[in-house]
């Protein structure tokens, strides 16, 4: 048997007409029945392939295996993606602001999950039948609530704490619906709690982090530097900074190696 | 690509023996048919340290059918109950031949040339 990859090259050609050479001078066309009698696996798997019932199989097994991008068979099943099984089961339930009524990430019914799943079909950007768009599958900012199912432990009233404070921790069985986490915040609050904390600016202008200024003596370290002695340790504190490079490390830079 | 795609530097093992079956969809997990997959995509399929794993995708071919099938799954079919793991919208098929699965493969082995 011919090694698969050699196979599928030298069987199958495109040429005018959307037909292709087998090597033994038979030629194949996309909508006759394709003859997968004989020994030739790869031959039989491409036939099994283009007789799915997935527009988008049959798309994807022409547009990357036979290299059949243009062909009117293509184009005929590149069109008819969103009509397939699989692709309309994704579908289903879209409601008009695109989600599905679930968290955008929910395990795998949600709209990230759909839309991963709908891209590896090679569907298309376009407004989808139930009025909804691809693009805008319920991953907009705002996080979307779960519906409120019967006999859920989670579900009931949204959590309300005075002055509207978001809750924190966990709260026991029963008492409401799981609190919103980080996760769940908006990004773009995310976001700007990061900008703030960053400070952006200039560099020269930023303030040091995480070196406090503050005399050694104040935080008890060891007169021959860091860290400071403690009763008890066995291993000798280091000496002094061996370092001579104009930064004024602490001896852990290129330069002192 | 130094690990060939599922080997330990260390000691030569199989870091996890869920990355040889294949799955579809393999959502955020990681397997040899997606690592493949991805290296097509990015040209590198004919990688020599991608030779074992296309091997052992070889491998994986299921009998005269010439197809894929999947080792494993990350999903639950439509319509099981809640609990015992993620449950799909969609039936991908949980045994035999998997058309997606045999087109990903045939697209990793075509470009490996």
């Amino acid at each position: 048997m011919a090694p698969i990859h050699t196979a599928l090259s030298a069987w199958f050609r495109p040429s005018a007409g959307h037909s292709w050479s087998l090597h033994g001078g038979v030629r194949l066309c996309y909508h006759t029945t394709m003859d997968s009698s004989g020994d030739d696996p790869t031959a039989a798997t491409l036939a099994w392939l283009l007789a799915c019932d997935e527009p988008a199989v049959r798309y994807l097994t022409r547009r990357d295996l036979l290299d059949d991008r243009d062909g009117a068979a293509s184009a005929a099943d590149a069109a008819q993606v969103l009509e397939g099984p699989k692709a309309r089961a994704l579908l289903a339930g879209q409601q008009p602001d695109g989600g599905f009524g679930v968290h955008p990430y929910r395990k795998w019914t949600g709209a990230h999950w759909r839309l991963v799943l709908l891209v590896e079909l090679a569907a298309r950007r376009r407004a989808t039948p139930a009025g909804g768009r691809l693009d805008r599958a319920g991953l907009a900012d705002q996080p979307v609530a779960p519906p409120e199912r019967a006999g859920d432990r989670r579900a009931g009233p949204p959590l309300r704490l005075p002055g509207g404070q978001r809750p924190g921790g966990r709260l026991p069985p029963g008492d409401g619906r799981r609190p919103a986490g980080r996760a769940a915040r908006p990004i773009a609050g995310r976001l700007a709690v990061a900008r703030r904390r960053l400070e952006l600016r200039p560099a020269g202008q930023r303030p040091p982090l995480l070196i406090p200024r503050v005399a050694p003596a104040r935080l008890g370290l060891h007169e021959s530097g860091w860290p400071p002695a403690r009763p008890g340790r066995s291993r000798p504190p280091p000496g002094p900074p061996s370092c001579s490079c104009p930064t004024g490390c602490s001896g852990h830079c290129r330069t002192a190696r | 690509m130094s690990h060939r795609l599922f080997r330990s530097l260390s000691d030569g093992q199989v870091i996890d023996r869920r990355w040889l079956a294949l799955h579809y969809p393999p959502y955020g997990h990681y397997d040899v048919l997606q690592a493949l997959l991805v290296l097509s995509r990015l040209g590198k399929a004919g990688d020599p340290r991608a030779g074992e794993a296309l091997e052992l995708l070889m491998r994986r071919r299921g009998g005269a059918a010439g197809r894929w099938q999947p080792g494993g799954c990350w999903w639950r079919p439509p319509g099981t109950r809640t609990g015992s793991g993620p449950v799909e919208v969609v039936d991908w098929g949980r045994s035999g031949p998997n058309e997606m699965l045999t087109l990903n493969a045939l697209r990793v082995l075509k470009a490996a040339g």
